[in-house]
């Protein structure tokens, strides 16, 4: 095998494969990179078997065949090589390759290519088309909520669920609830995946070269495959019942809050300054037109900040574990948020102003 | 220079029993638990120490030291309200009182001369008042710093009184055992039993520079305990750093059930502790040791401190299924929570219980917390905690080692 590639068009190859490389060593050849020559284009192909990505880039092929190379190895090597010409020779007998690029040469240890995992066919119909950026919103409006331990597996991935003409994502941690949806043109039969959050950030962070590009998504019974420009995507879906979320978005509320959505969350950032990273309570006393928030850690001090509102409803005091407060207002580009809230004990919503299809839910602390 | 008091209890759980039962009273009383099961002395009385029996030994072996001594599972509500008595009385002479268990504090009593004379006077009086107001005995110590003042209530136990003055400390220190210095645990003692040294005074001649070469910057502290130099301050706001307790099975077992009732009753006396201490954490950790005394512990962060049963609870049984022990055969379980601080918020959940469910449940630990309080601890338990196997040791996981 034997090709040769400027060094760019190699590296932006390995670094879209590149998560997919496993770091558990339990299968050594599932820390390398497929390499596969064709006919002026290489394939790259990465999986951990939960995880696949593949992608094609032009090369010049001078003989074509198949080899997997150190995943580690290789990607730092190309990181580093200067901005020429890359030359790769295999020898598929010695299993050795050779890189070549300017006045480095590297020499690596390979392994033969019939060892490595295909990826799993698409079994399944395609489910969707949509487009590249709307994706990208969806999966970041929403993937920030998952949770974070892997005791409730079900709670780690993105809900992915589409339902007569809308595509909806949901995340929860079950102490918020991100739900972003969008309106289609079409008519869907009712159907729900439960997608690893890994997959859908790879997926949204592939560049593609035309902004009107779409991602293709495709269900299996086991799997979901995401396509484009030259990129495929497998992952496996996450087993186990999402809970029902509907039940737990509140319908009404006793009192609404419209704030700038800067001001609030730099003055939620502030408040939780003292407290312990992740863990700090912001209190919330929403009364005529401003809402103080404010902090105390008895062993650090006390934070006060108020933010000017505009309310309809009753005053209310209320507490909330201030990360989620920030992760919304960061996530959200509105430049208004409402706030929607119904007593010390029930869920709140926080949506930006005049925009149905966003919906986060948030359950707020008891302050003993 | 300062002026520090240490009061140590004499075999303090055994002397409360003693006190409160005649019947006792020149008998020898180990506090531990039934001696045909596992387990070890808590505490024994004096008339038991004659035995040879220590705290921390295997009950097995005291009841075959003495098999005439009576044994007492030890009633440790009772020692912690006696321990409150104890402390109401150090209070007033200084606030800063460091306890370091229920049966021991230090006390820094510099500066009180005016208002109850000197250290001496005071010592006295203390040990005058706990006999007097509570019937109990309590060895005094001393000196300027707390490393001379616990060697000093040390020297003539029972019922002692030791000054140990700055002049005096080089002779007392001599020829004491190097492992009665703070951090001189069985490791640091063999090195230093490797270059000849068994005595404080031995490793006092030491040069500093061997020291730290040998053990870094502890070296240094070394040496300066073995001159009798010790610049510790007396904390009196001495917060535990975490709240645990662990049990031995009488026989090991592998019934899932039994571990998970196990666990259970660990977080329920946990998270009492937790209430009682005013604090919560917000690290839950569990241990757990096989026949072949094999012991792992698993860890865990919550997003906010806890202190209720329920949180502790689950948490532990989560760690235990995740550990891959779940179908060991174990010989000790243990339960732990760390990260102490005052009891913070509680994050509700959007799923799970409402907050009335919260709200009830707080009040229920509330109401079995007073009940505890009223009667002692075992007053009241969990139906699924009545029927626990023969296997499970009856009596309470052990709260701490009384010396």
């Amino acid at each position: 095998m034997h090709f040769s590639c400027p060094r760019e068009t190699l590296h932006q190859g390995l670094q879209t494969v590149q998560k997919a490389v496993s770091t558990k060593t339990t299968l050594p050849i599932l820390t390398g990179i497929l390499l596969e020559a064709g006919e002026n284009r290489l394939r790259l192909l990465a999986t951990d078997l939960e995880l696949g990505i593949e992608c094609f880039i032009p090369v010049q092929t001078k003989q074509e065949g198949a080899i997997v190379l150190e995943g580690r190895y290789l990607t730092e090597i190309i990181r580093r090589l200067p901005e020429e010409e890359v030359e790769v020779t295999v020898d598929e007998e010695k299993k050795m390759a050779e890189i070549r690029c300017a006045k480095s040469v590297f020499r690596v240890h390979a392994m033969p290519a019939e060892d490595f995992p295909s990826l799993p066919e698409n079994e399944g119909d395609l489910l969707l088309r949509i487009e590249l950026p709307v994706f990208r919103q969806m999966v970041k409006e929403t993937s920030f909520a998952v949770a974070l331990d892997d005791t409730r597996p079900f709670l780690t991935g993105v809900l992915l669920e589409l339902a007569e003409n809308v595509v909806r994502m949901v995340a929860t941690d079950t102490s918020r609830l991100a739900l972003r949806q969008i309106a289609a043109g079409e008519t869907y039969q009712p159907v729900q995946a439960l997608v690893p959050t890994k997959a859908l950030l790879e997926a949204s962070r592939q560049v593609s070269s035309a902004e009107e590009e779409e991602v293709e998504i495709t269900l299996g019974r086991k799997n979901i495959t995401f396509e484009m420009d030259g990129v495929k995507i497998v992952s496996r879906l996450i087993e186990g019942q999402f809970p029902s979320y509907q039940q737990v978005i509140p319908k009404q509320s006793q009192t609404k809050v419209q704030a700038q959505r800067l001001p609030f969350l730099q003055a939620a950032e502030r408040a939780s300054l003292l407290g312990r990273e992740g863990t700090s309570v912001v209190k919330m006393q929403i009364s005529g037109d401003r809402m103080i928030l404010s902090a105390n850690v008895p062993e650090v001090g006390q934070a006060h900040e108020e933010v000017a509102i505009a309310k309809e409803g009753d005053d209310l005091e209320i507490a909330f574990n201030a990360r989620f407060l920030i992760d919304v207002l960061r996530t959200l580009e509105a430049p208004e948020v409402l706030l929607e809230l119904t007593g010390v004990h029930s869920p709140g919503l926080v949506k930006p102003v005049s925009e149905e299809d966003y919906t986060y839910v948030i359950m707020p602390v008891m302050v003993r | 220079m300062k002026q520090i008091v240490h009061v140590d209890m004499d075999a303090f759980f055994a002397a409360v029993e003693q006190r409160d039962n005649p019947a006792l009273r020149g008998k020898p009383v180990v506090i531990g638990g039934d001696p045909h099961r596992r387990g070890v002395v808590s505490t024994a009385s004096y008339e038991a120490r004659k035995f040879g029996i220590h705290s921390a030994m295997p009950l097995r072996e005291a009841y075959e030291r003495c098999p005439r001594a009576v044994f007492l599972p030890g009633n440790h509500a009772k020692y912690h309200r006696v321990a409150l008595q104890i402390q109401g009385i150090f209070s007033n002479y200084t606030p800063l009182v460091e306890p370091v268990s229920l049966d021991e504090a230090f006390l820094d009593v510099s500066g009180c001369e005016q208002l109850f004379g000197d250290a001496v006077q005071i010592g006295t009086a203390i040990k005058k008042r706990i006999a007097g107001e509570l019937g109990l005995t309590a060895s005094v110590g001393i000196a300027p710093n707390k490393l001379l003042a616990k060697l000093a209530s040390d020297l003539e136990k029972p019922d002692g009184f030791v000054v140990i003055t700055r002049e005096k400390a080089e002779k007392v220190l001599k020829d004491l055992p190097v492992s009665r210095l703070w951090g001189v645990g069985k490791a640091t003692e063999q090195i230093l039993a490797g270059l000849g040294v068994k005595t404080i005074g031995a490793l006092a001649a030491l040069p500093i520079e061997t020291l730290r070469r040998l053990f870094g910057t502890s070296g240094e502290e070394l040496h300066r305990l073995a001159q009798g130099i010790d610049n510790r301050p007396v904390e009196p706001f001495w917060e535990p750093k975490s709240v645990g307790n662990e049990l031995t099975f009488e026989r090991d077992i592998s019934d899932p059930e039994a571990i998970r009732l196990t666990l259970l009753q660990l977080s329920e006396h946990v998270a009492w502790r937790l209430r009682q201490a005013g604090v919560a954490g917000q690290t839950v950790t569990v241990k757990f040791r096989d026949e072949g005394f094999h012991t792992i512990t698993r860890s865990r962060s919550l997003p906010e401190s806890v202190d209720t049963s329920e949180t502790v609870y689950r948490t532990a049984v989560e760690l235990w299924r995740l550990s891959g022990w779940m179908g060991k055969r174990l010989r000790l379980v243990g339960v732990s929570v760390s990260h102490l601080g005052a009891p913070g918020a509680v994050q509700m959940d959007l799923f799970a219980a409402g907050p009335q469910k919260i709200l009830k449940r707080q009040e229920l630990e509330r109401t079995m917390d007073a009940l505890r309080e009223r009667h002692g601890e075992p007053v009241i338990r969990r139906a699924s905690l009545l029927s626990g196997t023969d296997a499970r040791a009856p009596r309470d996981p052990k709260t701490g080692n009384d010396r």
